[in-house]
């Protein structure tokens, strides 16, 4: 895609782009064409895509030619925005205000969807030294969380959301987007990282009240993601006051609970399982449990070396 | 020039030569609404022009090439796990997908389907119905009335889901409902079927023909329209041949009672997909409707291809029950509609 950058757009010219022919957007491998009549796009995504490669016409081929687009209410329900891919709208309308956390769900499922040739593991990535730590985990267990304290903390973001681990090689590969954060952890990062951008919460959502975080650009710098492989596997949970508690897991454990976090098993089959059992292998496994997210960030510093 | 679609690239796959970057937004798009992805792939890399495509391109392909892979390998796990437990004696017919990837039909490479459709004979259909219960398939919850609508009229039993893989088997006694107007008395079919392997059958090439081409008729579905038709024209191209197979494909329709229907579909599959000399099928009223509605799919706001499609619909419910049911069906559909009363 071009040579420029989406920050060097002003968001009036992004608006343009998307109520018009569409502003192209590259992610990861993946080139975007995203269109918007809702008017409430252009500032997140200009604050958070600020890094991102953009193009103000379209030209060529998009994996995905996404609109989100306004419907309007009933005389007691006001407008709502709707999420499309290519005729498929796989969730359901919500208030105009929801829009940017909608674009970003959307494209979270077109992402998840398309990589389905590679094992894709519903876990928080992130990369040191070629090596990936993968931070699975239930919503509420704290992972993206935790996966903002390390990205910003220089840590390269591979994703928050989506570990997409190819079939062949066992490499990760990087998807890098904005780090959504629920509730009470936007203050914590907040305070712990008063210079990270983070967006305007949108409130009442399905999730809670989000806001997003800017990646720091490290993680848009090359995308070839953690081609040595996953090295660390930790399996985070967020408890009150309890104390930094580190447990060793067995392999077979991990890969058992990578598979229940795995999109796609019975796509892959066979070959997925033993692609995925290979590259768990080769990795160290812990459950954590903690409170306090100097701790935990402190001990994967020093544990998770290559 | 005109720019090239989804359906010159499966009639004619050279023309991918001549598509530019920015073709494949739309062609792609409609591949994936019409799930016709897979069998693009599949046209192309048979015509051994699978490397002229973008890289960007092809990981749409392969990942809908893999899906197809991985669903036809688990539908036919399924049909093994109900012979199994099946009688010996009681002989099970594939049908649709099923069929097609059981005796490796060339339309099979790349097609996306994912119910296991099956027929088996009248009289054991209870039989085959509580086996399929006990192995974990749950009937729907339905209404007495829908319930009685499937048991009296329909020549399938409603839909049933498996509680664990969520797979859906399809469990058919006829390829047509026994009060449809062109019903065909199952004795026609099932005397001609073909065995694949110890207890599993399809019907005769021929009769696959047929049953495509009755099928998407039947459905009156445009979404999958694109989809059918292109089967029906592969199945042709294999089996009979468009040229000289088509008179004895037609008598055979014809012996069955079904001749105009399926002239009507081989006319609007000749139309979009067949290339060079065929064996000219007029094109009647419902073929030009099948083009139309097939060619406009589902996209929205295209006043042509909507109304064609309600044309097909409404066919479509004409030929499957004589009025004197079809009319209060849709009363009673329109009622429990209004008044939201589902009893």
């Amino acid at each position: 895609m071009g040579s420029i950058l989406l920050g060097e757009i002003s968001a009036p010219d992004i608006d343009r782009c998307l109520r018009g022919a569409g502003l192209g957007l590259q992610v990861g491998t993946f080139r975007c064409l995203v269109r918007s009549d809702t008017g409430c796009l252009a500032e997140p995504l200009r604050l958070l895509y600020r890094d991102y490669p953009a193009a103000t016409s379209p030209e060529g081929f998009y994996d995905f030619r996404i609109l989100l687009k306004k419907k309007r209410g009933n005389l007691w329900g006001g407008s709502k925005v709707e999420f499309e891919w290519a005729g498929h709208s796989p969730f359901p309308p919500l208030p105009l205000a929801q829009t940017h956390p909608l674009f970003e769900w959307g494209l979270n499922w077109c992402v998840a969807t398309l990589s389905g040739c590679h094992t894709v593991i519903h876990s928080a990535v992130v990369e040191r030294d070629g090596r990936a730590l993968v931070m699975p985990g239930a919503p509420g267990s704290g992972k993206s969380t935790l996966c903002a304290a390390l990205a910003l903390a220089g840590w390269r973001l591979l994703s928050d959301e989506l570990t997409i681990v190819s079939q062949t090689s066992g490499a990760v590969e990087g998807v890098p987007r904005p780090i959504s954060l629920k509730d009470g952890s936007i203050d914590i990062i907040r305070s712990r990282f008063p210079a990270a951008d983070l967006t305007q919460p949108v409130v009442d959502t399905r999730k809670g009240t989000i806001a997003y975080v800017r990646p720091p650009a490290p993680a848009l710098e090359i995308c070839t993601g953690a081609d040595k492989g996953i090295g660390h596997i930790v399996f985070p949970r967020f408890r009150a006051d309890a104390a930094l508690a580190v447990e060793p897991i067995s392999h077979a454990m991990a890969l058992a609970e990578l598979l229940e976090n795995t999109f796609n098993v019975g796509l892959l089959g066979v070959d997925g399982f033993q692609s995925l059992a290979g590259v768990v292998a080769q990795a160290e496994c812990y459950a954590v449990e903690y409170s306090d997210l100097s701790d935990i960030t402190a001990w994967i510093d020093t544990t998770c070396k290559p | 020039m005109q720019t090239i679609g989804l359906t010159d690239l499966l009639r004619l796959p050279e023309c991918v030569l001549s598509v530019v970057e920015a073709d494949w937004n739309e062609i792609i798009e409609h591949a994936s609404q019409s799930q016709l992805m897979g069998q693009l792939a599949a046209r192309l890399k048979q015509a051994n022009l699978y490397d002229d495509i973008p890289k960007a391109v092809r990981r749409h392909l392969e990942l809908a090439e893999l899906t197809s892979r991985q669903r036809s390998a688990a539908a036919m796990w399924e049909v093994n796990v109900i012979r199994r437990a099946l009688d010996p004696k009681i002989r099970i017919v594939l049908l649709k997908g099923c069929a097609y990837s059981a005796s490796a039909d060339e339309n099979a490479v790349g097609r996306m389907f994912s119910d296991v459709d099956i027929m088996v004979q009248r009289d054991v259909l209870e039989t085959v119905e509580s086996h399929l219960i006990s192995l974990g398939w749950k009937p729907p919850r339905l209404s007495g009335y829908d319930s009685r609508y499937y048991r009296n009229w329909m020549h399938e039993v409603p839909a049933m889901e498996h509680v664990r893989r969520h797979t859906v088997v399809d469990l058919h006694h006829a390829i047509n409902p026994p009060v449809s107007r062109c019903y065909i008395s199952p004795s026609n079919y099932w005397e001609q079927v073909v065995e694949l392997s110890k207890g599993i059958y399809v019907l005769s090439p021929v009769d696959r023909i047929i049953h495509c081409a009755l099928h998407l008729i039947q459905e009156g579905e445009s979404a999958k329209l694109l989809r059918d038709l292109y089967d029906l024209n592969l199945l042709i191209d294999q089996h009979c041949g468009w040229t000289t197979g088509l008179s004895s494909l037609l008598h055979r329709a014809n012996e069955l009672g079904v001749q105009s229907q399926v002239q009507s579909a081989v006319s609007a599959a000749q139309s979009i997909y067949a290339k060079g000399d065929t064996g000219h099928v007029t094109k009647d009223w419902l073929g030009s409707y099948l083009v139309v509605a097939a060619k406009v799919g589902p996209k929205k706001g295209a006043f042509a291809g909507q109304l064609a499609g309600l044309i097909l619909l409404a066919y479509s419910h004409f030929i499957k029950m004589p009025l004197r049911l079809l009319a209060p069906h849709l009363l009673h559909k329109l009622y429990i509609k209004i008044t939201g009363n589902k009893t």
